[in-house]
Protein backbone atom coordinates (compact mmCIF):
# COMPACT_ATOMS: atom_id res chain seq x y z
CA UNK A 1 0.00 0.00 0.00
CA UNK A 2 1.42 3.35 -1.02
CA UNK A 3 -0.06 5.11 1.97
CA UNK A 4 1.72 2.83 4.44
CA UNK A 5 5.01 3.55 2.66
CA UNK A 6 4.40 7.26 2.98
CA UNK A 7 3.46 6.75 6.62
CA UNK A 8 6.72 4.88 7.18
CA UNK A 9 8.66 7.69 5.51
CA UNK A 10 6.91 10.23 7.70
CA UNK A 11 7.63 8.19 10.82
CA UNK A 12 11.32 7.87 9.93
CA UNK A 13 11.74 11.57 9.22
CA UNK A 14 9.81 12.75 12.24
CA UNK A 15 11.61 10.38 14.64
CA UNK A 16 14.92 11.61 13.19
CA UNK A 17 14.03 15.29 13.53
CA UNK A 18 12.59 15.01 17.03
CA UNK A 19 15.83 13.88 18.67
CA UNK A 20 17.38 15.99 21.41
CA UNK A 21 14.07 17.76 22.07
CA UNK A 22 13.49 18.69 18.43
CA UNK A 23 16.91 20.32 17.99
CA UNK A 24 17.36 18.90 14.42
CA UNK A 25 13.97 20.23 13.36
CA UNK A 26 14.68 23.70 14.74
CA UNK A 27 18.19 23.70 13.27
CA UNK A 28 16.82 22.67 9.87
CA UNK A 29 14.25 25.46 10.09
CA UNK A 30 16.94 27.96 10.94
CA UNK A 31 19.16 26.66 8.15
CA UNK A 32 16.35 27.16 5.62
CA UNK A 33 15.64 30.62 6.99
CA UNK A 34 19.35 31.49 6.80
CA UNK A 35 19.40 30.34 3.19
CA UNK A 36 16.50 32.66 2.36
CA UNK A 37 18.20 35.51 4.26
CA UNK A 38 21.40 34.89 2.31
CA UNK A 39 19.80 34.49 -1.14
CA UNK A 40 17.85 37.74 -0.72
CA UNK A 41 20.75 39.61 0.86
CA UNK A 42 23.33 38.57 -1.72
CA UNK A 43 20.86 39.37 -4.48
CA UNK A 44 20.63 42.92 -3.15
CA UNK A 45 24.42 43.20 -2.83
CA UNK A 46 25.40 41.62 -6.15
CA UNK A 47 22.76 43.23 -8.34
CA UNK A 48 22.91 46.52 -6.41
CA UNK A 49 19.17 46.48 -5.79
CA UNK A 50 17.44 49.30 -3.90
CA UNK A 51 16.51 48.64 -0.26
CA UNK A 52 12.81 48.36 -1.03
CA UNK A 53 10.31 45.75 -2.22
CA UNK A 54 10.46 41.97 -2.10
CA UNK A 55 14.22 41.34 -1.66
CA UNK A 56 14.73 43.51 1.41
CA UNK A 57 11.41 42.42 2.94
CA UNK A 58 12.27 38.75 2.49
CA UNK A 59 15.73 39.41 3.90
CA UNK A 60 14.48 41.24 7.00
CA UNK A 61 11.69 38.77 7.84
CA UNK A 62 13.95 35.75 7.31
CA UNK A 63 16.60 37.38 9.50
CA UNK A 64 14.03 37.96 12.24
CA UNK A 65 12.98 34.31 12.04
CA UNK A 66 16.68 33.38 12.30
CA UNK A 67 17.01 35.13 15.65
CA UNK A 68 13.81 33.59 17.01
CA UNK A 69 14.90 30.09 15.98
CA UNK A 70 18.41 30.62 17.34
CA UNK A 71 16.97 31.47 20.75
CA UNK A 72 14.60 28.51 20.59
CA UNK A 73 17.59 26.29 19.72
CA UNK A 74 19.19 27.42 22.95
CA UNK A 75 16.08 26.22 24.71
CA UNK A 76 15.96 22.82 23.05
CA UNK A 77 19.69 22.16 23.45
CA UNK A 78 19.57 23.12 27.13
CA UNK A 79 16.66 20.72 27.62
CA UNK A 80 18.53 17.95 25.82
CA UNK A 81 21.38 18.18 28.34
CA UNK A 82 24.10 17.94 25.69
CA UNK A 83 26.77 20.52 26.55
CA UNK A 84 28.31 20.69 23.08
CA UNK A 85 24.92 21.38 21.52
CA UNK A 86 24.28 24.04 24.14
CA UNK A 87 27.60 25.79 23.46
CA UNK A 88 26.94 25.70 19.71
CA UNK A 89 23.53 27.25 20.34
CA UNK A 90 24.99 30.10 22.42
CA UNK A 91 27.58 30.81 19.73
CA UNK A 92 24.80 30.71 17.17
CA UNK A 93 22.76 33.32 19.07
CA UNK A 94 25.82 35.59 19.36
CA UNK A 95 26.58 35.32 15.63
CA UNK A 96 22.98 36.00 14.59
CA UNK A 97 22.69 38.95 16.94
CA UNK A 98 26.00 40.34 15.69
CA UNK A 99 24.86 40.10 12.10
CA UNK A 100 21.44 41.54 12.93
CA UNK A 101 22.80 44.58 14.73
CA UNK A 102 25.34 45.28 11.99
CA UNK A 103 22.49 45.06 9.51
CA UNK A 104 20.36 47.42 11.56
CA UNK A 105 23.19 49.96 11.55
CA UNK A 106 23.54 49.59 7.77
CA UNK A 107 19.81 49.86 7.18
CA UNK A 108 19.47 52.73 9.61
CA UNK A 109 21.74 54.98 7.61
CA UNK A 110 25.39 54.11 8.29
CA UNK A 111 25.70 52.88 4.70
CA UNK A 112 29.42 52.13 4.84
CA UNK A 113 30.73 48.73 3.69
CA UNK A 114 32.07 47.74 7.13
CA UNK A 115 28.54 47.08 8.44
CA UNK A 116 27.62 45.04 5.39
CA UNK A 117 30.84 43.06 5.88
CA UNK A 118 29.79 42.65 9.52
CA UNK A 119 26.51 41.10 8.37
CA UNK A 120 28.41 38.71 6.14
CA UNK A 121 30.84 37.73 8.88
CA UNK A 122 28.00 37.09 11.32
CA UNK A 123 26.22 35.07 8.66
CA UNK A 124 29.18 32.82 7.90
CA UNK A 125 29.64 32.04 11.60
CA UNK A 126 25.96 31.38 12.15
CA UNK A 127 25.78 29.08 9.13
CA UNK A 128 28.75 27.20 10.58
CA UNK A 129 27.16 26.84 14.01
CA UNK A 130 23.65 26.07 12.77
CA UNK A 131 24.90 23.42 10.33
CA UNK A 132 27.05 21.94 13.10
CA UNK A 133 23.99 21.94 15.39
CA UNK A 134 21.88 20.23 12.76
CA UNK A 135 24.39 17.53 11.88
CA UNK A 136 25.60 16.95 15.44
CA UNK A 137 22.09 16.64 16.86
CA UNK A 138 21.37 14.00 14.20
CA UNK A 139 24.50 12.05 15.10
CA UNK A 140 24.16 11.95 18.90
CA UNK B 1 22.45 7.59 20.92
CA UNK B 2 26.20 7.70 20.21
CA UNK B 3 27.45 6.82 16.77
CA UNK B 4 29.04 3.41 16.41
CA UNK B 5 31.65 4.60 13.89
CA UNK B 6 35.03 5.71 15.25
CA UNK B 7 36.58 9.11 14.55
CA UNK B 8 38.11 9.67 11.13
CA UNK B 9 41.01 12.01 11.88
CA UNK B 10 42.18 12.85 8.32
CA UNK B 11 38.70 13.88 7.23
CA UNK B 12 38.19 15.79 10.48
CA UNK B 13 41.38 17.80 9.97
CA UNK B 14 40.78 18.38 6.25
CA UNK B 15 37.18 19.46 6.73
CA UNK B 16 38.12 21.82 9.59
CA UNK B 17 40.79 23.48 7.46
CA UNK B 18 38.44 23.60 4.48
CA UNK B 19 35.69 25.25 6.53
CA UNK B 20 38.09 27.89 7.85
CA UNK B 21 39.43 28.58 4.35
CA UNK B 22 35.93 28.86 2.93
CA UNK B 23 34.91 31.30 5.67
CA UNK B 24 37.99 33.42 4.95
CA UNK B 25 37.38 33.30 1.21
CA UNK B 26 33.80 34.42 1.76
CA UNK B 27 34.68 37.38 3.97
CA UNK B 28 37.39 38.44 1.51
CA UNK B 29 34.85 37.99 -1.26
CA UNK B 30 32.21 40.26 0.22
CA UNK B 31 34.92 42.79 1.03
CA UNK B 32 35.79 42.65 -2.68
CA UNK B 33 32.13 42.97 -3.61
CA UNK B 34 31.59 46.03 -1.44
CA UNK B 35 34.86 47.86 -2.03
CA UNK B 36 36.21 46.95 -5.46
CA UNK B 37 35.24 48.45 -8.77
CA UNK B 38 35.85 46.37 -11.87
CA UNK B 39 38.03 46.72 -13.92
CA UNK B 40 40.58 47.11 -11.13
CA UNK B 41 42.49 50.38 -11.34
CA UNK B 42 43.71 50.95 -7.75
CA UNK B 43 46.42 49.02 -5.91
CA UNK B 44 44.37 48.54 -2.73
CA UNK B 45 41.50 47.08 -4.74
CA UNK B 46 43.93 44.60 -6.26
CA UNK B 47 45.15 43.68 -2.78
CA UNK B 48 41.61 42.88 -1.58
CA UNK B 49 40.93 40.81 -4.71
CA UNK B 50 44.25 38.99 -4.26
CA UNK B 51 43.28 38.02 -0.72
CA UNK B 52 40.03 36.58 -2.01
CA UNK B 53 41.73 34.74 -4.86
CA UNK B 54 44.40 33.27 -2.56
CA UNK B 55 41.89 31.94 -0.04
CA UNK B 56 39.58 30.72 -2.81
CA UNK B 57 42.42 28.84 -4.49
CA UNK B 58 43.41 27.22 -1.20
CA UNK B 59 39.73 26.33 -0.63
CA UNK B 60 39.64 24.68 -4.04
CA UNK B 61 42.72 22.58 -3.34
CA UNK B 62 41.43 21.82 0.15
CA UNK B 63 38.13 20.63 -1.31
CA UNK B 64 39.92 18.22 -3.65
CA UNK B 65 41.97 16.94 -0.71
CA UNK B 66 38.82 16.59 1.38
CA UNK B 67 37.14 14.63 -1.39
CA UNK B 68 40.12 12.27 -1.72
CA UNK B 69 40.16 11.65 2.03
CA UNK B 70 36.41 11.08 2.18
CA UNK B 71 36.71 8.62 -0.71
CA UNK B 72 39.46 6.77 1.12
CA UNK B 73 37.43 6.74 4.33
CA UNK B 74 35.16 4.05 2.79
CA UNK B 75 32.17 5.75 4.41
CA UNK B 76 29.21 6.65 2.26
CA UNK B 77 28.06 9.64 4.34
CA UNK B 78 31.50 11.27 4.37
CA UNK B 79 31.92 10.54 0.66
CA UNK B 80 28.74 12.39 -0.27
CA UNK B 81 29.69 15.39 1.88
CA UNK B 82 33.13 15.52 0.26
CA UNK B 83 31.67 15.13 -3.22
CA UNK B 84 29.13 17.93 -2.76
CA UNK B 85 31.81 20.21 -1.30
CA UNK B 86 34.21 19.73 -4.19
CA UNK B 87 31.51 20.08 -6.85
CA UNK B 88 30.18 23.34 -5.46
CA UNK B 89 33.60 24.85 -4.74
CA UNK B 90 34.47 24.04 -8.35
CA UNK B 91 31.24 25.69 -9.49
CA UNK B 92 32.06 28.78 -7.43
CA UNK B 93 35.56 28.90 -8.92
CA UNK B 94 34.12 28.65 -12.43
CA UNK B 95 31.71 31.44 -11.60
CA UNK B 96 34.54 33.57 -10.30
CA UNK B 97 36.65 33.12 -13.41
CA UNK B 98 33.66 33.80 -15.63
CA UNK B 99 32.82 36.94 -13.67
CA UNK B 100 36.36 38.23 -14.00
CA UNK B 101 36.18 37.71 -17.76
CA UNK B 102 32.72 39.13 -18.41
CA UNK B 103 31.73 41.31 -15.38
CA UNK B 104 28.32 39.63 -15.56
CA UNK B 105 26.65 39.80 -12.11
CA UNK B 106 24.97 36.42 -12.59
CA UNK B 107 28.36 34.74 -12.19
CA UNK B 108 28.93 36.71 -9.02
CA UNK B 109 25.60 35.40 -7.69
CA UNK B 110 26.59 31.87 -8.75
CA UNK B 111 29.74 32.22 -6.62
CA UNK B 112 27.65 33.28 -3.63
CA UNK B 113 25.10 30.46 -3.85
CA UNK B 114 27.58 27.66 -4.55
CA UNK B 115 29.79 28.84 -1.69
CA UNK B 116 26.91 28.47 0.74
CA UNK B 117 26.16 24.89 -0.31
CA UNK B 118 29.88 24.05 -0.20
CA UNK B 119 30.35 25.33 3.35
CA UNK B 120 27.27 23.54 4.70
CA UNK B 121 28.57 20.33 3.13
CA UNK B 122 32.07 20.89 4.50
CA UNK B 123 30.66 21.31 8.02
CA UNK B 124 28.66 18.14 7.48
CA UNK B 125 31.89 16.29 6.70
CA UNK B 126 33.43 17.83 9.83
CA UNK B 127 30.63 16.76 12.18
CA UNK B 128 30.18 13.31 10.66
CA UNK B 129 33.90 12.56 11.00
CA UNK B 130 33.81 13.26 14.76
Amino acid sequence: MMSSRILNMYENVSSLLSRNYYTPALALGELLSLIITYVAGMGIAVYKLPLSGYPITAHIYAAAIDTVLAISLYGSTTRSGNLILRILAVLDILSVLGAAFEGLFYFGGFSTPCYAIGMGTGFVFTIAFTSALFFYSLRR
Amino acid sequence: MASQVSRNNPVLIASTIETILLMGAFIAGITTLLNDQFPIKEAWMAAILSAHLSLALLSGLGAVLLFSLTYLSNRKDLFYFGLITVIFVGLAAAGGLAFYATYNYNFSYLMAISFMIAIISSIGALVYSL
